[in-house]
């Protein structure tokens, strides 16, 4: 699916994102557009925001702010922000979004890695 | 090589998810109250899965994507996290049902009762997702499933007057002694057993994970459609082992032994070994299918890393899902639910489910961005638009006959 004109509801918005090694990282949760050339102007894309902290507004509601709740009670920053990945990071959109950064690197792995050290990892054999 | 596995993964997904603990159940007691006149039902289930397995299969192929990922995309995240929330409880209700079966099929092995089977099915399940290499498993869930033939065989040895069953089959009318909303309640279950959620959850996935491409798309045709005709075939004679000799004797089904008694009447000692392989086999295929369609769909709505092929550790989060929810299910089997009557209602609500997971797969299968010119055609589009509308009608109708019915007593 190489294009030139995409859908950000359809093509961009909830899709899988996979990062420099081709390791799923989380979806485009909810983007971040900008009126970078002034008010007259459209505004441009210039962030992708991810996690659930980005879900939760996302989704609205009590569900909305019960994923926010859980995410914020889970992380272990005091005032968490949802991550944010610029766009300018952004290889190529197909069948996900493909990032030129490492997940490490963008803090997308925080979850994955403290589940994995603290709970899978323990268990013989993995 | 790969043209063979693309097969045995429909195969598989049939016998343990077409043929499960919801569909022995279901068969038995639709068998032993109406006879025939529900065959039908299977015939529609039938067609509806073999439709959308094949196009979540096509969309698997040519988008690299499984069934969750485009639930999500197209429902968008709030319908796509209901789904989640109704796909993941379904499936653990139909967890407790499989693991349930497991442990019964050890129970009517050694005479010990089924509770302290459950922590042994529950060890297998863990080590057999943890350390088996996922092939041997599926070929031996695939090879040793076939011993449910045993119904097959039973029916064909109890000869009976075929142009009769022919008859009740094709111009099916309810038993007087039935009420019209219990026959619907119970049709609903059977078609609910025959088409659980799950089954597709984890044939798409896999269909991504053995990274199938374009030249996979004929056995995709072939392992959805053979798979779950074979999988109708082991339904529809199980309905009439328990048709034949249950029906005219009165006797109704309350649990997995009077089942059992309808191959060992018929073909003695080696009947009934047959059915407890089997048993066990698809319920033990069920019982990983669920636990595994957990993970996926969960990581999938989520974005994290997933796969049976991947290691634990380098799929943490989806590992932890499947864990959870083996927990969860063993702990339900263990309050001493009633696991037959646990399974009926698993299977109601699994038809509730149906329409938020095929809606978008019909979408989908349609969008030329991905599909390119293996979309579906027109003719594929308006039978599985009609069979939508079925499912849509069916969901709506399960609750209400659910409880008009108590439960379909």
């Amino acid at each position: 699916m190489t294009r030139d004109i995409f859908d950000l509801d359809l093509d961009i918005l909830d899709r899988q994102m996979l990062d420099s090694a081709g390791v799923p990282c989380g979806n485009v949760d909810d983007l971040e557009l900008e009126f970078v050339d002034g008010p007259n102007k459209p505004p441009v894309v210039t962030k992708i925001l991810t996690t659930p902290g980005a879900l939760g507004p996302r989704i609205g509601g009590l569900t909305g702010r019960i994923i926010t709740g859980i995410w914020r009670w889970f992380h272990p920053e005091r005032d968490p922000q949802p991550v944010a990945i610029d766009w300018k990071d952004v290889v190529i959109v197909d069948f996900a979004v493909h990032l030129s950064v490492h997940r490490e690197e963008a803090g997308l792995s925080r979850g994955e890695d403290w589940v994995r050290d603290h709970i899978i990892g323990k268990i013989p054999g993995a | 090589m790969k043209k063979a596995l693309a097969i045995t993964l429909g195969v598989v997904t049939s016998i343990g998810g077409f043929f499960d603990m919801g569909s022995i159940v279901l068969t038995g007691q639709t068998g032993a109250r109406f006879g025939f006149s529900l065959v039908w039902v299977v015939a529609l289930a039938t067609i509806t899965i073999v439709l959308y397995a094949e196009m979540a299969g096509r969309i698997a192929t040519l988008s690299k994507r499984p069934v969750f990922d485009v639930v999500r995309e197209r429902l968008g995240p709030g319908f796509g996290l209901a789904n989640l929330g109704a796909s993941f409880l379904i499936n653990v209700i139909t967890l407790v049902a499989e693991i349930a079966g497991v442990a019964i099929a050890f129970q009517l092995v050694t005479g010990v009762t089924y509770y302290l089977w459950v922590p042994l099915a529950l060890i297998l399940a863990f080590f057999v997702l943890w350390k088996v290499k996922f092939e041997r498993m599926e070929r031996a869930v695939g090879i040793l499933g076939l011993t449910m033939l045993v119904f097959a065989v039973a029916m064909w040895r109890l000869h009976p007057d075929w142009s009769s069953v022919l008859h009740q089959t094709l111009l099916p009318s309810k038993p007087s002694s039935e009420t019209l909303a219990s026959y619907l309640y119970v049709g609903v279950a059977l078609f609910g057993s025959a088409i659980t959620p799950y089954e597709l959850f984890f044939y798409s996935s896999g269909a991504v994970e053995e990274g199938w491409n374009k030249s996979d798309l004929l056995s995709n045709r072939i392992s959805s459609y053979a798979g779950f005709i074979f999988g109708a075939v082991l339904s529809v004679t199980a309905i009439g082992v328990a048709a034949l000799i249950f029906q005219p004797r009165h006797i109704g089904v309350h649990d997995l032994s009077t089942i059992a008694l309808g191959p060992t009447f018929v073909l003695g000692k080696l009947g009934l070994a047959a059915f407890l392989i089997g048993l066990f086999m698809t319920t033990f295929g069920a019982t990983l299918e669920v636990t595994l369609s957990n993970g996926y769909i969960v990581s999938q709505y989520f974005g994290w890393p997933w796969g049976k092929m991947l290691r634990p550790k380098q799929a943490a989060r989806f590992n932890l899902v499947m864990i959870v929810s083996l927990l969860i299910g063993a702990f339900i089997v263990l309050t001493s639910l009633d696991p037959v009557a646990v399974t009926d209602i698993a299977m109601v609500f699994a038809a509730v489910g149906l329409p938020l997971t095929y809606f978008p797969i019909l979408v989908v299968a349609n969008d030329r961005e991905y599909m390119g010119e293996s979309g579906n055609g027109k003719v594929l589009n308006v039978v599985a638009s009609v069979f939508l509308v079925v499912i849509c009608i069916i969901a709506l109708a399960a609750i209400p006959l659910m409880i008009w019915t108590k439960l379909g007593t």
